[in-house]
Parts: structure tokens; C-alpha cells; sequence
């Protein structure tokens, strides 16, 4: 299979376990129960890792280089991230939110895998590059997840989380749940973003000579992070927690898919050394 | 400045003399400023002189005293998560703002593209905003709440570690752009084949001088590493000082090269030309500041994000989330 074919197939696999997850998902007791309605997103994950290992081996380098190149790796990232942070609460909710934004993500990921990268510039050859790329979407993979879980706060009963705590009420136990996985996943999150960042800077300086020079996509970059920092300083503030921070959260979600995949619309992008 | 006290309970009163004294007499400058020129018709006398200089003054006093005498109460204000969330807002949006508006420190430049509208986003110093005095203060005032937040939770305990690192790396990171700026250079040399050239362009127009000459024995642009890839161009270059050469090396893209606390980069290449290039060329005294500050901040933030993850903060167990 090629590797187009491998991601649409990944795409199709997300969207079938998206309907399993959420159809099935909650009533299932038993484990070979759990098991069957898993399957399709542990098919979609071999898939996606599966087209990034053939992409690597054709290319002969990491094939993250452009934006088609590097979005089967969100995909791959989100995926862990659910695995890993979604594990121990084994939510049907969560993992059917999840594997419907990574159905996307594969579609387009299939979409633009076709697209010529364009005059690819030296400075992508660089040791900086792989590490740097890695920690982004590994922060843009966990925050995909902490965008659904905030999702099931927003879509939880209303009286849950910060209201509740707003009135001296105890929060019910599932809106607790929800609202610490949104954080667990968002902190992971926040992780990445700041040593992607980092990492950014070393190399900007070894490539350009300057570690920031407010270029577009290191300002969205920075934008992104205060979005992020601004929902961990808000959070501090008493009554917001659960639902009002969960909307930042989901508009965080919506800064970072701009940061990702729309600098190229900025009337500024044209400037910009990072749009290829 | 005695924060922390300032911190565990609400802010404290403080009574100025002196600041009343400097408001009266800002004021009264400021009346016979306006009465001079009124009196004159517009005419500027020694004594509106005079009083146009004491007025400014006195009020420069004024703000400084208000500031001092204030100080506790301004600590504590500066350190309020209120006010660090308002900053982040601010600084936001002006990050915003300049992705929004093509930024260039060429006026010229800037008019032709935005036409109409330029007076009024030049007004706002939008065409150069991250140069301009508005943003700086912001910068400062983001640094001035950190500064102010670590003193009010500086107990150096393992708990505050992350918090510490991670302000802290930030304030290093600001201070070490700050450094950069005022006493750094930057600028592009260009270069011909067997013209040393010891002049700096830099990106506001203007000229500056090196220290050095730099001359240019040879550019070449390698064939592509990778399929669709662009061939990566080196420049053979010379560093010399009183006539005498004290260094000669290849300067490469993303691989750029030192001497005495310059670096050369390459920038600019004409493949028509191959005599001609372009280096770019920059000293940053602040940078060891700012990649230290950078690598702490991070070491903050994996505490903080990683090794603590909401302790003594109310926590559901995940495993009441929605099935």
C-alpha cells in the first residue's frame, strides 16, 4: 500500500472507531467486550504508524518536512497521547472525541500527502530539526486530547465543576474526573509547546542568527503558549475551574490548529522563513 | 522590597508628604505654564521656559516619588495573578496584532503597501511594533510581574522549584533580549570577490562599522542533499584586523562561524553573481543570558507540568470520567 492509500484507510479506521466508541463504548462490560470496540483505533494507529515508517523509508529522512509530511505524525502523537493519558479511565467519551479529530487529521493528512513540499531550505537538514518537530506534536497530540476532554466538561451537566464549586457544593465525580484529565492531558500539553519552543530557538539561532525574530509562526507559536499559560494562571482563580476553563481550552485547541495549518492565510505570511 | 509581607494580608496605606508637596507644586508649573502662554499669545518668555522645564520635571518627581512611597502597594499589585493574566491578555494581543500588520522599520516601505491607512497604524507604531516604546514597556511591566511574583513566593522550598525556574528563566530570558538589543549588532555585509568591506547594513537602513574588515575568496552552492531540496551555500571568508589576517574559514547556511564575540551567517546569494555575497553578521552580549534563561524556564515548566501535576489541588481519579 502506498502511503496515501495507508492513510486513508487510517482516516477510515478513526472514523469507525469513532461510531464504535460511541455507540457501544459505555455499555460494554466485559474486557473481550472493550477489546472489540478498541479495534478499529488500534487499527488506525498501526496504519498511521505504519505510513510514517514507509514515508521514512522511502525518503530516506524523517518525513515531517512539509505539512503533509508531518500531519500523519499528529495523528501518531494524538493516539499515543489518548493511550497514554486516557488509559487509566478507559473512556469510551474520550476515545470516540479523540479518534473523530484524528479521522480528520488522517483524511487531511491523505489530502495533502500528494503535495509537493516545494524548495525544501537547509536549514531543515538540521540535528534541531527532528527534536523540535517531535515535541510539538507530541504537545499538539496531548492537547488534541485535552480539547475533548474539555469537550465532555462543556457537554457534562451544567451544575458540574466550577459552578458547583462556585455554590460550596462537592463537583460529581465524573466532572471531577473529566476536568483532571483535561488538565493532565493539557499540561503534557503545555510540556511539549515549551521545549518544541525552545528547542525552536536553538536552532533558529544556529540557522538564522537571531534564537526569535517575531516571524509569523513564532509568534502564533507564542501565542499558542500564552494561550496555554493563560488557562494554567486562570485556573488559579477561584470558580474557574471545570467549565469556564475548559472553554479556554477549546480555544486554545482552535490557536493551535491556526498555528499548525493556517499561517499561510496571514497577510503576513509572505515574509515568513517557516511557511514551505 | 518587603513583598512577602505585603502578600499575606492586604496592601498597606502609606502616607506621603512628600507627594502631596511635588503634586502642588507639579500643578502650580503646570497652572503658570498655561497662564505664560496665554498671557504671551503663544509666545514663548524665559519665565514659560523656565516652568515648561520645571513642570516636567516636577512631575517626573512626582511619578517617581508616587512610586517609591508606593512601592509596597505596587509590589504587591505587580505580583497579583490578576494582573500577570491581564499581561499575558495584552501581550497576546499585541503578539496578534503584529502578524496582522506587515511589520518593516522602512517608512517607506510600509506607506506604499498600506497606502491610506499608514498614518494611522504608524501612529500606533504597528508597522515596527515589536521596536516600538508601547511594546518595551510592556515587555518591562512582564518582567517587573514576575520579578515581583518570585519575591512574593520566594521561599526556597522544593515546592516552589518549578515556579522558581520557570519565572525566573523568564525574567533571564527577558533580561538577556533586553542586553541583546541595547548592546548588540546586526547587520548584512556584502561582499564582493577581493573587496574587503568592513561595513554593516542594518535592517533599518542605517550604516554601521566593524571593527574588522571581511572579505570574500569564494561562494559556492552545493548540489541538493534531497530530493526537491535546495543545495546549501558556502562562502569562503576572511577576518582582518590592521591589515593582518587573524581568520579564514567557510561560512555555511545554519552552520555560521566566530570571531571575538561576532557571529557570521550566511545570508544572501545570487547564483547569476557568484562573486557576491551576502553575511550576515551579529554580536548579542545578552545571548548566554537568554539561552540560560530559556533552558531553565523549560526545567520549570517540566517540574511544574510533569513532576507535580496538581498536588495539593483538588483532584478527581480519572477513572469516574464519562464512559
Amino acid at each position: 500500500m502506498s502511503v496515501p492509500a495507508l492513510l486513508l484507510a487510517a482516516g477510515g479506521a478513526y472514523a469507525a472507531s469513532t461510531v464504535a466508541l460511541a455507540v457501544a463504548g459505555g455499555r460494554v462490560g466485559s474486557a473481550r467486550g472493550r477489546a472489540a470496540v478498541w479495534l478499529p483505533f488500534a487499527v488506525g494507529f498501526a496504519l498511521v504508524s505504519a505510513a510514517i515508517a514507509k514515508g521514512w523509508i522511502e525518503l530516506g529522512h524523517p518525513p515531517f518536512r512539509s505539512l503533509g509530511g508531518s500531519l500523519p505524525l499528529w495523528a501518531w502523537c494524538g493516539s499515543l497521547a489518548l493511550l497514554v493519558l486516557g488509559w487509566r479511565s478507559r473512556s469510551a467519551a474520550l476515545g470516540a472525541g479523540t479518534s473523530a479529530l484524528l479521522a480528520g487529521v488522517a483524511l487531511l493528512a491523505w489530502r495533502r500527502a500528494e503535495a509537493a513540499g516545494g524548495a525544501w531550505s537547509p536549514a531543515l537538514g538540521s540535528s534541531w530539526f527532528l527534536p523540535h518537530v517531535l515535541s510539538y506534536l507530541v504537545g499538539y497530540g496531548a492537547l488534541l486530547v485535552a480539547t475533548v476532554a474539555a469537550a465532555l466538561v462543556l457537554l457534562g451537566p451544567r451544575t458540574a465543576g466550577a459552578a458547583a464549586e462556585r455554590e460550596g457544593r462537592a463537583p460529581p465525580r465524573t466532572a471531577l474526573a473529566a476536568d483532571a484529565l483535561m488538565e493532565r492531558a493539557a499540561r503534557l500539553g503545555f510540556f511539549g509547546l515549551s521545549v518544541g519552543m525552545v528547542l525552536g530557538a536553538f536552532w533558529a539561532k544556529q540557522a538564522w542568527g537571531d534564537y526569535w525574530t517575531w516571524d509569523p509562526k513564532e509568534s502564533w507559536a507564542l501565542l499558542t503558549w500564552i494561550a496555554y499559560a493563560l488557562y494554567f494562571h486562570v485556573r488559579r482563580l477561584p470558580g474557574w475551574r471545570g467549565r469556564r476553563s475548559a472553554w479556554l481550552l477549546v480555544a486554545g485547541f482552535f490557536v493551535v490548529v491556526f498555528t499548525y495549518l493556517g499561517i499561510g492565510a496571514l497577510p503576513t505570511a509572505g515574509g515568513s522563513v517557516h511557511v514551505y | 522590597l518587603d513583598v512577602r509581607r505585603a502578600g499575606s494580608g492586604p496592601p498597606p496605606r502609606v502616607e506621603v508628604r512628600v507627594w502631596d508637596a511635588l503634586c502642588w507644586i507639579a500643578a502650580s508649573c503646570l497652572a503658570v505654564n498655561v497662564g505664560q502662554v496665554l498671557w504671551e499669545g503663544g509666545r514663548s518668555g524665559a519665565l514659560s521656559r523656565w516652568v515648561g522645564v520645571g513642570g516636567p520635571l516636577a512631575l517626573c518627581l512626582l511619578v517617581g516619588a508616587k512610586v517609591w512611597a508606593e512601592r509596597r502597594t505596587l509590589a504587591f499589585a505587580l505580583s497579583d495573578l490578576r494582573f500577570a493574566i491581564a499581561i499575558l491578555l495584552a501581550l497576546g494581543a499585541a503578539t496578534l496584532a503584529g502578524t496582522l500588520v506587515w511589520q518593516t522599520q522602512k517608512a517607506e516601505v510600509f506607506f506604499a503597501r498600506y497606502r491610506e491607512a499608514a498614518p494611522a497604524l504608524t501612529w500606533g507604531h504597528l508597522h515596527a511594533l515589536h521596536q516600538s516604546w508601547w511594546f518595551g514597556w510592556l515587555l518591562t511591566l512582564f518582567a517587573a510581574a514576575l520579578v515581583a511574583s518570585i519575591i512574593r513566593r520566594a521561599a526556597w522550598r522544593r515546592r516552589e522549584l518549578g515556579f522558581l525556574l520557570s519565572h525566573g528563566g523568564v525574567v533571564l530570558l527577558l533580561a538577556g533580549g533586553a542586553l541583546g538589543g541595547a548592546l548588540g549588532l546586526k547587520g548584512l555585509c556584502y561582499l564582493e570577490a577581493g573587496m574587503p568591506s568592513a561595513q554593516l547594513l542594518s535592517a533599518k537602513g542605517q550604516k554601521a562599522q566593524l571593527p574588522f574588515a571581511l572579505s570574500l575568496e569564494r561562494v559556492e552552492q552545493a548540489p541538493p542533499a534531497v530530493v526537491g531540496g535546495r543545495g546549501q551555500v558556502a562562502s569562503t571568508i576572511g577576518v582582518e584586523r590592521q591589515g593582518r589576517r587573524v581568520l579564514s574559514g567557510v561560512v555555511r547556511e545554519g552552520e555560521p562561524l566566530g570571531y571575538d564575540g561576532y557571529a557570521f551567517y550566511q545570508a544572501g546569494y545570487d547564483s547569476k553573481s557568484p562573486r557576491y555575497s551576502g553575511i550576515l553578521v551579529v554580536k548579542d552580549p545578552g545571548l548566554w543570558f537568554a539561552y540560560a534563561g530559556l533552558v531553565l524556564a523549560v526545567l520549570g515548566v517540566a517540574y511544574l507540568m510533569l513532576l507535580r501535576p496538581g498536588r495539593g489541588r483538588s483532584r478527581g481519579s480519572e477513572r469516574g470520567a464519562p464512559r
